[in-house]
């Protein structure tokens, strides 16, 4: 689990780092081709939309795996080293269950998307496989969380 | 009224117990919602949150903002920066803290968060003050909150997320925080002075600088001055939005870092990797507080507070007194973002409902968030630099850092007091 999350690591660093230096680019393209130019970008407003789907969501596994998500230790620094181990599992069985509920919340927006044929208005990309896109990294976050999880577990057999 | 504190007990339950926020809020709100309606409309809710969080393309700025700041980190600016400070405050008693708050207040130009800030200036300023024999409590306290200026003076991050949140203009947004933060500028200078009055030793002088040098140093800081121009006059001269103008300065970011030799493909790599984790935290505490927010819009709590100011004959002012009391209790616990995601979407009706400018209380909300940046125990800018600077107790950052607080307090008065200094610039620009 732990290997499967660091294995999909590069991949989605590769991700984010052209996903959004497409954005800062399309960006100037579009503002140096309307006035140097005149001929913006065409629909340049849905594709920052969707270049930006790719940076938040392949961002969210990264953060988990760089424990950047915002949490506060404040009560957790007082306990004693049992309470601790409980409390971290706890916290991270917590995030697992939380991170599947989002993914699966958002699976559940995806197929209604692909109902609708929900598309985009300029260029009428489907939106369907960007929502199902965005449902599959919130799981492999879901596997982020489920790895520290694991973690956490097999520290505490090594200590007992 | 009480199935919204059950939920706020809920949620700091979980936060306590190192929850990330952004999850047990996300997941109170899912769970709040589907008990006070049901499963399938909290599913649904959760849902459409996820997805418009994604396709929002006013939302791309905080991405690429973010890009723009880490560009400009890593292009080393600050060094220039408080170089020229240094050549016109230094030779005064306690100049050097004072050329951190003046340097701080410039790189917020160019930079979004203070986090950001605070952590590029320790590198600059604190070895320079503690060669000179500065206090570390001085010293720490000045860097710490001078990176709050990141937030006040635009662009701003934390301005954006709010003129999302209350569909104000962020134009007009960072027009606003102009004149605020010179104001916290003169205030942090106070904080020093007074500082120095108390314990002269804590900031001997530094060395006196020419006219010539000045003038030298100055010319140092051009691009700076640039950066700035190029994203805020395109914003206010209406060539760009202010969404276009931070992909402008993003690639302005990229061109000064690769100007200046500091970018290798690794480099260029960690800025852009590093910027999507960011993003993706962000928005992932945007996603949990928005689920959260729908949650408690569901119960009566909003309807409630109106109810209570009409109930108590409260007049308005003393209700933004209360609701900024409020913030600063909140935010000794809680991490800024959140806690304006958590509470803006309360308050905001409210505040609007009693016939207040949106853009003003925006001001005064993200004045309180720089207050929740050095206040004890979860000041994030403190917590930062102590990361940094491992040899400084955290007890005597706090200290150092007390002026500065009691500074904050007597700006957010003058600010409440005369809302013509936030709303002036509004008036004309964006």
């Amino acid at each position: 689990m732990t290997r499967l999350f660091d294995l999909l690591q590069p991949l989605l660093k590769r991700m984010a780092e052209i996903s959004l230096a497409a954005m800062a680019l399309l960006t100037l393209v579009d503002v140096l081709g309307r006035y140097v130019f005149s001929f913006p970008v065409r629909g340049s407003v849905e594709l920052t939309e969707l270049l930006m789907v790719a940076v938040i969501f392949s961002g969210i596994p990264l953060a988990t795996k760089a424990h950047a998500h915002v949490a506060i230790d404040l009560v957790t620094l007082a306990l004693g080293p049992r309470m601790r181990r409980i409390q971290t599992v706890l916290a991270h069985t917590i995030a697992l269950g939380a991170s599947l509920l989002f993914g699966a919340v958002t699976w559940g927006r995806a197929l209604s998307a692909r109902e609708f044929e929900d598309q985009t208005t300029m260029l009428g990309i489907p939106l369907a496989p960007m929502v199902f896109f965005m449902s599959a990294l919130l799981f492999v976050n879901a596997l982020g969380n489920a790895a520290q999880l694991w973690q956490a577990l097999t520290e505490r057999s090594e200590h007992a | 009224m009480l199935e919204a504190g059950i939920g706020f007990a809920a949620m700091l339950l979980l936060i306590f117990l190192q929850v990330p926020m952004a999850f047990a809020m996300g997941l109170v709100g899912l769970a709040g919602t589907a008990l006070l309606r049901n499963w399938p409309s909290a599913y649904a809710m959760a849902g459409s949150v996820v997805y418009e969080s994604g396709f929002q393309y006013m939302l791309s700025v905080v991405p690429l903002f973010v890009l723009m700041g880490n560009f400009i980190t890593q292009a080393r600016l600050s060094k220039e920066l408080y170089a020229a400070a240094y050549a016109f405050l230094g030779h005064r008693r306690g100049g050097l803290a004072m050329s951190t708050i003046v340097a701080c207040g410039g790189f917020g130009a160019v930079c979004g968060s203070s986090l950001a800030t605070a952590a590029t200036m320790s590198k600059v300023a604190y070895p320079e003050m503690r060669n000179l024999g500065y206090s570390p409590a001085l010293a720490t306290g000045s860097i710490a909150a001078g990176g709050t200026l990141g937030i006040l003076i635009p662009p701003s991050v934390v301005m954006v997320v709010y003129c999302i949140l209350t569909e104000q203009s962020i134009g007009k947004m960072f027009a606003a925080g102009i004149l605020p933060g010179i104001l916290a500028i003169g205030c942090y200078m106070l904080a020093v002075q007074w500082t120095i009055w108390r314990q002269p030793e804590a900031g001997p002088p530094g060395e006196k600088f020419n006219w010539a040098q000045r003038l030298g140093a100055l010319r140092e800081v051009w691009s700076v001055l640039v950066l700035f121009l190029v994203v805020m006059g395109g914003i206010y001269g209406g060539v760009f939005t202010s969404t276009e103008a931070a992909g402008i300065g993003a690639c302005g970011g990229f061109l000064f870092a690769w100007a200046r030799g500091r970018l290798s493909w690794k480099v260029l790599s960690e800025v852009l990797v590093e910027s999507a984790r960011t993003t993706g935290m962000l928005f992932m505490i945007l996603i949990g507080a928005l689920i959260f927010a729908n949650f408690i819009n569901f119960t009566t709590l909003p309807a409630d507070l109106k109810h209570y100011v009409q109930a108590f004959a409260l007049s308005p002012v003393a209700v933004i007194v209360m609701i900024c009391a409020l913030y600063i209790l909140l935010g000794c616990v809680l991490e800024s973002m959140s806690m304006i995601l958590l509470t803006v979407p309360v308050f905001y009706p409210l505040v609007q409902h009693l016939g207040f400018d949106l853009i003003w209380f925006g001001i005064i909300v993200v004045v309180v968030t720089e207050i929740s940046f050095i206040t004890p125990p979860v000041g994030m800018n403190v917590i930062v630099l102590r990361g940094l600077l491992p040899e400084v107790p955290i007890r005597t950052m706090f200290r150092g850092v007390m002026p500065f607080v009691f500074a904050d307090f007597v700006r957010l008065g003058i600010l409440i007091a005369l809302p013509v200094i936030s709303t002036f610039l509004p008036r004309y620009l964006g």
